[in-house]
């Protein structure tokens, strides 16, 4: 039980990080991003093969991993920025199955649907129990800074500017913004939180495979984001926390029902979170804890 | 007794203060009414009331004696109450034939009858009749948009500047057009930026001031008021 | 040469397969401005459907077309009212997200009742027939002829009927829709039905040209949206230029790389497509 509880709040706290991430992109900056399983992925394949290949440590094949995906995270920025929303949602959700079609076939890197096992385990000087308790501490720090970072990027002047690109990317454009600048920036620091997470995966696990893609996390991240409040980085942590419980306790529908093949037992699960999602959204759109206003306003974030 | 009441409408866009602050107008049978004031008055946003696009807050809306406020836009369609919008007027991406077909949708008998008599009154828009709307000019746009409303028979016509982009020649044919409907029994309230066309062609006229009434009478005499001329319609004679 | 013509009528084929279902997607979207992510499960939906009345029913496949038309595309009614409608008011993007949970949902349904295994349709296995050496399945043809059908079906009724022109109407213009007597909700029950069960239908055409199991949709659908975008979202024609064109894309670019990256070379395609067209080639909203 307790195994199982710490297991459980390292991917909540890896999680958590791909609910900052996105909160950034789309909370904070407005930019929906359906692609993020993509940065995810990449931070995880990058940090286990450089690791894996190259030998370097595993604190900093994570870096270099988060570091890969935040670059790659402003490449994909210069390609986007000029759709609409709604087109951006497609194209978004576009680039993850494409990252997962190359994930599925360029088996000389990535070792096809098989995935990439042994992954190193970063040397703590503990085993067994005691590490996976020791990985959850350090993830659990990570999610803090993180979440340190992204509050002060939020009050920061840049947030305010993220802010009012949200309201209205032509007001803030005409008020002399770097539109441009500031959503390459975003989505660079959006996809390093990404990519971080996406390492702190692979090396938890130390095994990764194209099933990161399953588009069932991307859903749980939204309404993780949705139902801990849009905008608000705390409500993003608690969202995740949330989630989970959700996701998780659909687990003992099983003990529940009887004369239900394993399949239908899952079929049922999707389903019962999948009602919750839509239910979540209806009843609580703008979530638990409202975006954090500031009484300070920027003359740009006026419509 | 008036086809068109309004009286004490207070009405404004949801979750902002209230544009009309205790706006009354009356429209009779048969009268041309135009409706003056500044840019951003609340002209428009008083036709959408009426029309059903804007929800009134207080006051009566009565329209041949029973009311229509809080109606869709669909039910005073319905009621025979046809409101002509500033923009957006015409479906850009549908023939001319196809908009004056969905302009006649609220009564499809005799669909074909009523589109050439239409055509006949606005004779541009017969030599077009397969062009898509968006390759008309402004001028043509607005004949379209009024060639819609008169497919259903309206009993009034609230015209929201319907000479916006027009030459003066053209604004002058037009509103020969609205007498002619006028003529056949229509009541058409008018708001209009050139103030003394529409003196000239009203029979009587209201002055909207940041939301509230602030002039009305007969548009003769309104013509020959100094101070309205001064102060209200920028003469500078 | 022989084989670039061959994948130049392979493409073709598999391209009008994708135009049904783009088509029913850029149909929701004209009129209700949603992108309505659930079309992938509507799609299976539509498969099981088709699958049922022709399998387990005994029924010939143009009745199973009919009868995933039909089903697809009052789930798709039954669906958008319940889970998709109250939240409305809170933006597209919102009811997009919404929309991949509703997916979810619809999908394992389908998983629910029939299970993981794939199952086929019964049609009979015929020969190839090879003209100047292309090989042209019957099957395929039937297809083929069967999703022009569709599409010249919809054509004709936005065309040329009066509730046509109204879905039209609002889905250039709701507002002006409305003061014209149309009614915007009955029009937007009226293009989900027709856009998912536009959906069905093309899930017994994948049906037929491969098997049945609950993630045919999901298999799909990328390709489905990348010609919705391509052709511009809210463009019924856009829909049908873009299905050809990704699925010329998806075959000709077997010649350069291996099969297994057809999609997304599709998807990268339309990537860069809309680098220069980012309202897609025949859209305009
Ligand atoms: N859709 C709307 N939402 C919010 N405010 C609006 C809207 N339309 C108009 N307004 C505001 O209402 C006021 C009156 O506008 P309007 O009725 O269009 O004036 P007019 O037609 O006399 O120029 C203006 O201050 C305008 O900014
Ligand atoms: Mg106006």
């Amino acid at each position: 039980m307790i195994s199982y509880l710490v297991a459980l709040l390292t991917f909540g706290a890896i999680y958590a990080l791909l609910a900052l991430g996105l909160n950034l992109m789309w909370g904070i900056a407005g930019m929906v991003n359906l692609g993020i399983l993509g940065y995810y992925a990449l931070g995880g394949y990058s940090s286990a093969l450089l690791t894996m290949h190259l030998g370097i440590p595993v604190w900093l094949g994570v870096i270099a991993g988060a570091l890969i995906t935040a670059l790659f995270g402003a490449a994909t920025c210069i390609g986007l920025v000029k759709l609409r929303d709604d087109y951006l949602a497609i194209v978004t959700l576009g680039f993850a199955e494409v990252m997962r079609n190359i994930a599925e076939n360029f088996v000389s890197l990535t070792n096809g649907t098989d995935g990439l096992a042994q992954i190193p385990r970063p040397r703590l000087g503990v085993t067994g129990s005691d590490f996976n308790v020791v990985y959850l501490v350090i993830c659990v720090m990570v999610v803090l800074v993180v979440l340190a970072a992204m509050e002060r990027l939020r009050a920061a002047p840049f947030g305010r500017v993220l802010r009012a690109l949200r309201a209205d990317p032509m007001v803030a454009a005409s008020a002399g913004k770097n539109v441009l600048g500031f959503q390459v920036r975003t989505l660079a620091v959006g996809g390093f939180v990404l990519g971080l997470g996406g390492a702190l995966y692979a090396h938890y696990l130390t095994y990764i495979s194209p099933e990161v893609f399953q588009p069932q996390l991307m859903i749980y991240v939204f309404l993780a984001l949705i139902l801990g409040g849009r905008g608000n980085n705390y409500g993003a942590v608690l969202g995740t926390v949330l989630v989970l419980a959700i996701v998780e306790g659909t687990r003992f529908l099983a003990d529940l029902v009887h004369g239900l093949d394993a399949v239908q037992i899952g079929a049922l699960r999707a389903f019962v979170i999948g009602v919750a999602f839509i239910v979540v959204l209806q009843k609580r759109p703008h979530g638990l804890l409202p975006e954090p206003r500031r009484i300070y306003t920027d003359p740009a974030a006026r419509s | 007794m008036s086809l068109l009441r309004a009286a004490g409408i207070s009405a404004g866009y949801s979750g902002r203060d209230d544009i009309l602050k205790d706006v009354g107008i009356e429209v009779g049978a048969c009268e041309i009414v135009a409706i003056l004031g500044p840019n951003g008055a609340g002209k428009s946003t008083l036709l959408k009331t009426i029309a059903g696009l804007v929800t009134p807050r207080s006051g009566t809306l009565d329209f041949d004696g029973r009311s229509i406020a809080g109606l869709t836009p669909r039910d005073v369609s319905r009621r025979g109450v046809v409101f002509v919008p500033q923009e957006a007027n015409v479906f850009p991406s549908l023939t001319i034939q196809e908009n004056l077909e969905i302009g006649g949708y609220l009564d499809r008998k005799e669909m074909k009858a009523r589109v050439a008599e239409v055509c006949e009154r606005i004779p541009v828009l017969s030599e077009r009749r397969r062009a898509k709307a968006r390759t008309l000019s402004g001028g043509e746009r607005q004949l379209l948009a009024m060639g819609m409303a008169l497919m259903v028979g309206p009993r009034i016509l609230l015209l929201d500047e319907p000479t916006a982009g027009l030459s003066p020649l053209a604004a002058e044919t037009l509103f020969r057009m609205i007498k002619l409907i006028r003529d056949t029994g229509v009541a058409v309230t008018i708001v209009e930026q050139n103030a003394i066309l529409a003196l000239n062609n009203a029979d009587r006229a209201y002055i909207l001031v940041d939301g509230r009434n602030a002039r009305s009478g007969p548009a003769r005499d309104m013509l020959e008021d100094r101070e309205i001329r001064r102060v209200f319609l920028g003469d500078v004679d | 040469m022989l084989q670039v013509f061959q994948l130049l009528v392979n493409g073709v084929m598999a391209g009008a397969i994708l135009a049904v279902p783009a088509i029913g997607f850029n149909i929701v979207f004209a009129v209700l401005q949603i992108s309505n992510f659930s079309i992938a499960a509507l799609i299976a939906v539509g498969a099981y459907a088709g699958y049922t009345a022709n399998v387990l029913l005994g029924l010939p496949p143009l009745l199973a077309i009919l009868a995933a038309f039909l089903i697809s595309g009052a789930a798709g009614v039954a669906s958008d009212r319940l889970a998709l409608r109250p939240l409305r008011g809170y933006g597209a993007i919102a009811v997009a997200i919404a929309s991949l949970a509703l997916n979810m949902v619809l999908e394992n349904i389908v998983r629910f009742i029939f299970g993981n295994d794939v199952r086929s349709l019964d049609v009979p296995m015929m020969r190839d027939w090879i003209f100047e050496g292309i090989h042209v399945g019957p099957q395929a043809v039937f297809n083929f002829l069967v999703a022009i059908a569709a599409m010249v079906a919809l054509f004709s009724l936005l065309s040329f009927t009066t509730v046509g022109r109204a879905m039209r109407a609002v889905a250039d213009n709701p507002t002006l829709a409305n003061i014209k007597g149309i009614d915007p909700e009955k029009m937007a029950r009226l293009a989900v039905f027709l856009g998912m069960g536009m959906a069905g239908i093309a899930g017994v055409l994948l049906a037929l040209d491969t098997a049945v199991d609950p993630t045919i949709g999901m298999r799909v659908v990328l390709s489905v949206f990348a010609a919705a975008v391509l052709g511009g979202l809210g463009s019924i024609p856009g829909a049908v230029v873009g299905g050809l064109l990704i699925g010329l894309a998806e075959q000709l670019s077997t010649l350069v790389v291996p099969v297994a990256y057809s999609s997304a070379i599709g998807f990268a395609a339309i990537i860069l497509a809309l680098l220069l067209f980012p309202r897609g080639i025949l859209g305009d909203r």
